[in-house]
């Protein structure tokens, strides 16, 4: 290589000469695009934060035998938030438990719900903003907005019910 | 397909004007033959290596955060957590190991082989300037991991500053952000490991490829038979950096995966640790100080580094009155060695 | 370097680049990501509990704050709450809370744990309150007194601080609703609580972190299991099982909190107590019941089937050979199924060996000299009542035990040569002078039977060599062996 003079552009001879050898090209780029291609994939990676799913953190909140039919328990939750734990005294098919677990805190305009186990709903004495077991508004300024509370899963273990939080990493 | 290739090129074309003689020219442009040997290819290597300490140093950036009370958890969680973290780290961590050493290897090379010489004195300079931001930049990120050797060792530093003549205290100071090595240090430790010194060494390296390449690469004194020749620049040229640049990805990834980074305890103010030192590129200074007082040394260590940066003033003084003069050469064996001596007997006493 | 070489050498380097970077890719996926521990939730109801025991006890809450309780919300109240009724229950601070937290307690979230626990022999264990152990630490170390209606007004200190330490008291609360302090503190594991549960779940699981790898240490069982009348601890430590556990002991222990630690699975080698007699396997699960896979007791003079005592009296319990069958499942973790049972053979052999040569006929001499009225009715009046203790309680245990877990020197040295030095220097000679100092006077006819069985016992063949009638035969084979031996290991 670099027999002629240095004056004359080479371009054309030393390109000829790679792609001749079509297999050695592509070797050179398939290798050098492979290995600068994964790495890159892990620079991506590392970047792209950890969203892992941790299982979720299991709080206690009582024996089943505290929160009769009807009855609701309060509790505040590590975040801040603050739950609520209804018997509906009906069983969820879905769940297969008739505890339901909702945060107070009302969509509208952030005033605490209450149970109200003969009406089977969540009220909101603010503005009179109605949720149902599912925490769905059905009446009221939540309702005008599609708003629902927000849920947290309620898991039985024996007599231990426990809530379902996910964690934060 | 291709009249769609053709039309998005003149398009682009027109708008962003490229000389394509120019650049065939660049590109070919003849190199000479005994760069060909890989030793020359010593100065591209930390210039590479700079560009991996960019990439992963930015990418370290979006987790690490700047305070006495997370910087040892971030770093921490970087590690432990975040996916591939110890890896980027370690490759960071070896890649600035690896620069310096390359740098001085360059260094030693461009000396022995007279290359500082006329008119390439100032280019010189720039590459001195290079070596020292570099030392810095080794410095301040080594600090920002907030270990008990970063949290004393900046202590330390700052203590030497105080004993620069006349600015000593104003210029510990400046380093601590005031009198105490705290939050404000860290911060500015900070800007300057991610923001002014990169800034620093990226001019400094443009100016100093800008020189390479206007003043062109020095010819051999007495060349070989086959350095005679030249090659071009593309692709050969660009070929062996290719391959010097895989082989350092190799050898990064390598280090990574068999010494990875670690943590060392974390800063304790109210704890000295036995023995602090820094890092290995800082021992023939560390070993220097010992020798004498702090003020001696520092003088001292500032007439040495002067004479580096000033060599080739030096040396053409030299080359005046004696054209043949081997005395550059001894100087630099004689500098090497006492460098590598002092080097040694501080890694030798840190050993027991 | 020609262009063609560096091509050549480019796409080298970037597979052997490649390569170390799958093998990083592999090393990522590989990572137990690090899952910080979450904080401690400390509820509404707890949170002056916490804040003023923080200051008073800052240990418990410190030892609290550390558990999966405190994680999952559960505190003080949740355990120490008292129902109405409950006679230890007292006022604390606006709280009516219990200072005792029993299995029963424990029950409300642990049932089988619980369950289990209840009908293992751990926690019948407080069954030593009527023992003869009982008179020793009451009567022989200790003083105890009786009121005239045959209430104990005052216990004894050895038993107080010694036997039911492990064993568990009867804790009595006083009318001021306070603890006798002669009965508490006390976590003994078969604790007779006031709630009238049997247990003490802290015994082994140290509050109040109930931390499941504190449990699983030797030293754990240790605290009870050990000394000279039952040296599991010491055993286990000499044999094999606690030598790969010492080794591997600081690799693990980060494991062993884990809800999994199976052998075979979770871990290759060296077992702990938990491991055999607890422990899930692979085909078997949790038990709290310590004695689901023990076939032999050794606690008896003369041990038997561990099913034998419920058996005659007429109870359906689990049998022997199933028991003995899921011991061997856990130790077919790490052992090819013929060494298992090889081992039992050899196990069976020295327990069969204790029983025939000393241990039967010992008690039956000493039964019958108590019968006969060669001995006082005062237990531990005489020195042959002491040494027949010995003999079956201490060293007879010992050897026994140190067969059962793999202790050579605990089967051999602690074991069976001083059962065998104290049947023939000391249970032999002292009955022989029992049956001397009787043989004129009222119980004659009754020492004269002893004398017979002595003679009995002594001529047959496990003891004849001990009057000098070995067989020619047999000292001729035994002389034979001992030329071989000096042969085989001669200058």
């Amino acid at each position: 290589m670099g027999e002629k003079q240095n004056e004359e552009p080479l371009q054309a001879d030393w390109v000829e000469e790679l792609t001749r050898r079509k297999a050695l090209l592509g070797a050179f780029v398939g290798s050098l695009v492979a290995a600068y291609a994964v790495i890159t994939s892990f620079a991506l990676r590392f970047i792209f934060p950890t969203r892992e799913p941790t299982p979720p953190r299991r709080i206690f909140i009582g024996f089943t035998r505290e929160i009769g039919a009807g009855e609701s328990k309060s509790m505040p939750l590590p975040s801040g938030d603050q739950l609520i734990v209804s018997n509906t005294g009906r069983i969820n098919p879905d769940t297969g438990s008739p505890y339901i677990g909702f945060s107070n805190q009302c969509p509208h305009l952030g005033c605490k719900v209450h149970w109200q186990g003969k009406e089977q709903q969540f009220l909101c004495p603010c503005h009179q903003g109605v949720f149902n077991p599912e925490g769905t508004a059905t009446e009221g300024p939540p309702a005008a907005a599609n708003q629902k509370l927000r849920s947290y899963p309620i898991a039985l273990d024996g007599q231990s019910m426990y809530v379902l939080i996910e964690e934060d990493v | 397909m291709v009249r769609a290739i053709t039309q998005v090129g003149d398009w682009l074309k027109t708008r962003v004007p490229l000389d394509q003689d120019f650049l065939v020219a660049a590109g070919s442009e003849p190199i000479p033959g005994h760069l060909a040997r890989w030793w020359w290819c010593i100065g591209g290597t930390p210039a590479y290596l700079f560009s991996v300490q960019l990439v992963t140093g930015i990418l370290l950036t979006f987790y690490y955060v700047p305070s006495p009370e997370y910087a040892y958890e971030s770093v921490q969680a970087i590690v432990t957590e975040v996916h591939f973290g110890w890896f980027i780290r370690s490759i960071h961590r070896w890649a600035s190991h690896l620069m310096i050493v390359a740098l001085l290897l360059h260094m030693m090379r461009v000396f022995f082989t007279g290359a500082y010489r006329a008119p390439r004195e100032i280019n010189w300079m720039v590459g001195c300037g290079i070596l020292l931001t570099t030392l810095g930049m080794g410095f301040t990120g080594y600090s920002l991991v907030w270990e008990q050797l970063s949290y004393w060792g900046a202590t330390v530093a700052g203590n030497i500053l105080n004993a620069v003549p006349v600015v000593g205290p104003d210029l510990a100071d400046f380093l601590r952000g005031g009198p105490t090595v705290g939050q404000s240090m860290l911060t500015r430790l900070f800007v300057f490991h991610i923001g002014a010194l990169p800034t620093v060494l990226i001019g400094l390296i443009a100016v100093h490829i800008y020189l390479v390449r206007s003043l062109g690469v020095s010819e051999l004194g007495s060349p070989k038979s086959d350095d005679a020749k030249t090659f071009p620049f593309i692709p050969d040229h660009l070929f062996s950096e290719i391959v010097l640049a895989l082989f350092l990805m190799f050898l990064l990834t390598c280090l990574a995966l068999i010494f990875p980074a670690g943590l060392a305890e974390k800063a304790d103010p109210l704890t000295t640790p036995e023995h602090i030192k820094p890092e290995w590129y800082f021992f023939w200074a560390f070993r220097w100080l010992k020798l004498m007082s702090d003020q001696a040394a520092i003088i001292t260590q500032g007439l040495f580094i002067g004479t580096i940066v000033a060599w080739p003033l030096i040396d053409g003084w030299i080359r005046r009155r004696s054209p043949d003069s081997e005395l550059s050469i001894r100087f630099g064996a004689a500098g090497v060695i006492f460098l590598l001596i002092l080097t040694v007997w501080e890694a030798l006493y840190l050993l027991h | 370097m020609s262009l063609d070489q560096k091509q050549r050498v480019i796409v080298v380097l970037a597979l052997f680049f490649l390569a170390a970077l799958l093998i990083v890719a592999w090393v990522e996926g590989g990572r137990a990501r690090v899952i910080r521990a979450a904080d401690a939730v400390v509820t509404a109801e707890n949170a002056e509990c916490i804040d003023c025991h923080r200051v008073k006890s800052p240990g418990i809450v410190g030892q609290w704050e550390i558990s999966t309780h405190a994680r999952t919300g559960i505190g003080c109240l949740q355990c120490h709450k008292a129902q109405e009724g409950d006679i230890d229950g007292y006022d604390h601070e606006g709280s009516f809370i219990a200072t005792i937290v029993t299995p029963r307690d424990c029950a409300e979230c642990h049932e089988a744990e619980t369950a289990e626990f209840e009908a293992s022999h751990h926690a019948d264990a407080g069954k030593i309150l009527g023992s003869l152990d009982n008179v020793l630490a009451e009567v022989v170390e200790g003083f105890t007194r009786f009121d005239d209606a045959g209430n104990k007004v005052e216990a004894s200190a050895a038993a107080v601080s010694g036997c039911l330490q492990c064993h568990g008291s009867e804790i009595k609360v006083l009318e001021n609703g306070k603890l006798d302090p002669a009965t508490w503190p006390n976590t003994g594991i078969g604790r007779i609580n006031p709630d009238g549960s049997r247990g003490s779940c802290s015994a082994c699981h140290l509050r109040h972190n109930f931390s499941r790898a504190q449990a699983r240490m030797p030293e754990n069982c240790g605290r009870c299991h050990l000394g000279p009348d039952h040296p599991q601890l010491e055993v286990y430590t000499e044999s094999k099982h606690g030598i790969a556990f010492a080794a591997n002991r600081t690799r693990f222990e980060p494991m062993m909190e884990e809800k999994n630690w199976i052998p075979g699975k979770d871990f290759e080698q060296g077992p702990t107590c938990t491991t055999c007699h607890m422990s899930a396997t692979k085909n078997l699960p949790l038990t709290h019941d310590v004695g689901e896979r023990i076939s032999w007791t050794l606690r008896p003079p003369v041990s038997e089937k561990i099913d034998a005592a419920a058996l005659k009296q007429g109870l359906q319990v689990k049998a022997w050979e199933d028991r003995r069958d899921d011991m061997k499942d856990v130790c077919q973790s790490c052992h090819a199924p013929e060494w298992v049972n090889n081992w039992y053979v050899q196990y069976d052999g020295l327990v069969t060996l204790y029983n025939d040569k000393f241990g039967r006929p010992s008690t039956e001499l000493y039964q019958m000299a108590r019968a006969e009225g060669i001995l006082t009715d005062t237990q531990f009046d005489e020195e042959l009542e002491f040494t027949y203790f010995f003999l079956w309680h201490h060293e007879g245990r010992r050897a026994r035990h140190g067969a059962a877990m793999m202790g050579p020197d605990y089967t051999q040295w602690h074991g069976m040569y001083e059962v065998a030095h104290r049947f023939y220097m000391e249970f032999v000679p002292q009955l022989k002078e029992a049956i001397e100092h009787n043989r004129t006077g009222a119980n004659a006819a009754g020492a004269r039977r002893l004398q017979a069985k002595l003679d009995e016992v002594l001529n047959s063949d496990h003891h004849k060599w001990f009057l000098g009638k070995m067989s020619a035969g047999e000292i001729a084979a035994r002389k034979a062996a001992a030329e071989q031996f000096k042969q085989r290991y001669a200058q």
